[in-house]
């Protein structure tokens, strides 16, 4: 401890000198308040001694200025005995203590050991003022990392995530979600969602607010490209410290895909079963038609050979488009797009459809490229033509199945060529088809021809036009017409 | 005395093999093409053996069956003829089961053991 005694009277300044020094202290001294301002700029005293009488600057007039300079210098003030009011006012001012002349040994070490604690405890305060702002600036950079991560995680999840309030008020959106629906903060969820007036009755943010826990349901909705998609939602309560229920978190997730798969499990094991049934039908014919060959040859029957072939030609061409069914159905080929004309395209899928328009009578309207038109689309023929050439069977089926109550039966088929994308159209005047099943046309086993459809021909088309990265639509009235669009890219995408 | 033999099948490739089967050994036989007018045929036929399809598209074997076998003093012996899976357990009172596809051999075979009983 450094003290700078500040004392004009020699004797005493030499009897503190020898005090101080006997306690270990480091003395400087100075004789007037002047010098001592001097010093305390020069050697960075701990603690100041000073006299209140001093010549020129007095001792109060020295307290000030170092209180003021220099707040961290404990002073003691040293009077006369009969000059306690001065001092008494610089304890007001700042000094730690006084001591009075003449000196006891005890009060010196008294107030010396209040101004050094008043220093130490200083000291350790500001040590831990320091740590705690250290600790706090800490704290919150974490805590805004921690934030941005999690605003993160909100945003880039591959979900869709709102959160709601209790009327279904939406508060917040991820990005995946702000993306498909936009700015929708301020709207209600199952308004955005399925364009509803009111939630549903088994709504299970409704159910989370009622119990806080966590529910789970499936909904159908309409991407903004038109797409209808699965979505599986997922609710989670978000409570305040008191556990009271503030908002519900819902996430929704794409399940598209599962469901595709779950569909073609289904229809597999269906089609399966419903083959293997065909199958020994078939069999069973193809050996009617063996038997009555062989018969035939034995006795020299040309009647009854013909009879047998024609049964068995019948039952190959049966098992071979069955068994081609179920190739496409069971593999997934990787395309091998190339530039097919159009005209050539349509020309050949009418032609194949030909035959069965003639035996029923209907005709063919078309609106399509002309010959020597160069129009072209970037498909693999193959699977294009049999996804279109299903389409096209079920129209002509369509016919079929109201021959003889309409005046004439026509499918029309036209191609729009647009720049980006082409479109294919087919539209037949047969029976229709209600609305409940216009969906189910496409994604389940769904046949409504008893034993002679496989059920598989549209699912086949719809998996053939998605692979080529285009939608498949369906319009109808039942008992009036039915309408499928086919749109493609014209030109090849990045995928 | 010629042995008459009904034949119930929807498929008519089937129904004309076992019709041309049976008719060249020796039986004589009338056909139904559906459960529903297979009552009709067999009321007017009076054969001595039918075999019978189970899955037809207007009306399912076992329910002609239901139906036949309240006719009084029925006692006509059947055989199932069906690919469906549990034909067993059909129609528990047929006399023979046989799947599709069948052996011919073996199908004339049960038909003239039963109509020698």
């Amino acid at each position: 401890m450094r003290i700078l005694l500040v004392e004009p009277e020699e004797e005493v300044q030499k009897f503190f000198v020898d005090l101080l020094s006997r306690e270990n202290y480091e003395v400087i001294t100075a004789g007037d308040g002047t010098e001592a301002s001097g010093k305390v700029k020069t050697t960075a005293p701990d603690i100041v001694m000073t006299d209140i009488r001093l010549p020129g600057m007095d001792g109060a007039d020295l307290l000030k200025w170092i209180k003021q300079d220099y707040p961290d210098i404990e002073v003691i003030m040293i009077t006369g005995l009969g000059d306690l009011q001065p001092a008494i006012d610089c304890l007001k001012i700042g000094a730690v203590d006084f001591i009075t002349k003449p000196v006891i040994l005890d009060i010196v070490k008294i107030a010396l050991k209040r101004a050094i604690d008043r220093i130490e405890n200083r000291i350790k305060l500001s040590l831990s003022t320091r740590n705690l702002e250290t600790l706090v600036r800490e704290k919150t950079r974490k805590l805004a990392e921690s934030e941005k991560r999690y605003v993160q995680l909100f945003d880039e999840l591959p979900s869709f995530i709102i959160i709601v309030d209790k009327n279904f008020k939406i508060i917040e959106a991820n990005k995946m979600f702000r993306e498909q629906y936009g700015d929708a903060a301020g709207r209600y969820c199952y308004n955005v969602y399925q364009g509803l007036s009111k939630p549903l009755p088994d709504c299970p943010v409704k159910k989370t607010f009622r119990d806080k826990k966590s529910h789970t349901t499936e909904m159908e909705v309409a991407f903004k490209n038109g797409e209808t998609r699965n979505l599986l939602v997922q609710t989670s309560a978000i409570t305040d410290p008191e556990g009271r229920i503030l908002h519900v978190m819902e996430m929704a997730t794409d399940v598209t895909v599962i469901h595709h798969l779950q569909d073609h499990l289904a229809a597999l094991g269906l089609h399966i079963s419903s083959i293997s049934h065909g199958i020994k039908g078939l069999l069973s014919g193809l050996d009617g038609g063996d038997y009555m060959i062989t018969l035939g040859l034995e006795n020299k029957d040309t009647e009854m050979i013909r009879d047998g072939w024609d049964i068995a030609k019948k039952k190959i061409k049966l098992i071979r488009s069955m068994i081609l069914d179920i190739l496409y159905h069971s593999k997934d080929r990787t395309l091998e797009r190339k530039a097919v004309n159009v005209f050539d395209f349509i020309q050949e899928l009418v032609t194949t459809m030909a035959p069965r328009m003639k035996e029923h009578g209907i005709s063919l309207i078309q609106d399509t490229p002309k010959p020597n038109s160069d129009a072209a689309v970037w498909i693999d023929k193959t699977v294009f033509f049999a996804a279109l050439l299903a389409i096209f069977e079920n129209a002509v089926d369509a016919c079929v199945a109201v021959k003889g109550l309409r005046d004439k039966l026509e499918i029309k088929i036209s191609v729009e060529l647009k720049d980006k994308e082409t479109l294919f159209r087919i539209r037949d005047n047969g029976k229709g088809l209600a609305r409940k099943y216009q969906k189910e046309v496409f994604s389940l086993f769904y046949s409504d021809k008893g034993n002679k459809g496989t059920g598989l021909g549209l699912f086949i088309a719809q998996r053939s036009v998605k692979q080529h990265k285009g939608l498949i639509k369906i319009n109808s009235i039942p008992g009036q017409y039915t309408e499928f669009t086919v749109a493609i890219p014209t030109h090849p995408v990045e995928s | 005395m010629t042995r008459k033999i009904m034949i119930v099948d929807d498929d008519p490739d089937v129904t004309k093999f076992l019709d041309i089967m049976f008719r060249h050994n020796g039986f004589e036989t009338c056909i139904a093409t559906d459960g529903k007018v297979a009552m009709d045929v067999f009321l007017k036929e009076k054969p001595d053996l039918i075999t019978l399809d189970l899955e037809m598209p207007e009306e399912w074997g076992p329910r002609f069956f239901r139906k036949i076998s309240k006719a009084k003093g029925f006692n006509t012996p059947i055989i199932v003829i069906s690919g469906v899976s549990g034909r067993e357990f059909s129609i528990p009172k047929a006399k023979a089961f046989f799947a599709k596809p069948f052996n011919a051999d073996e199908v004339l075979k049960k038909a003239k053991e039963i109509l020698s009983e």
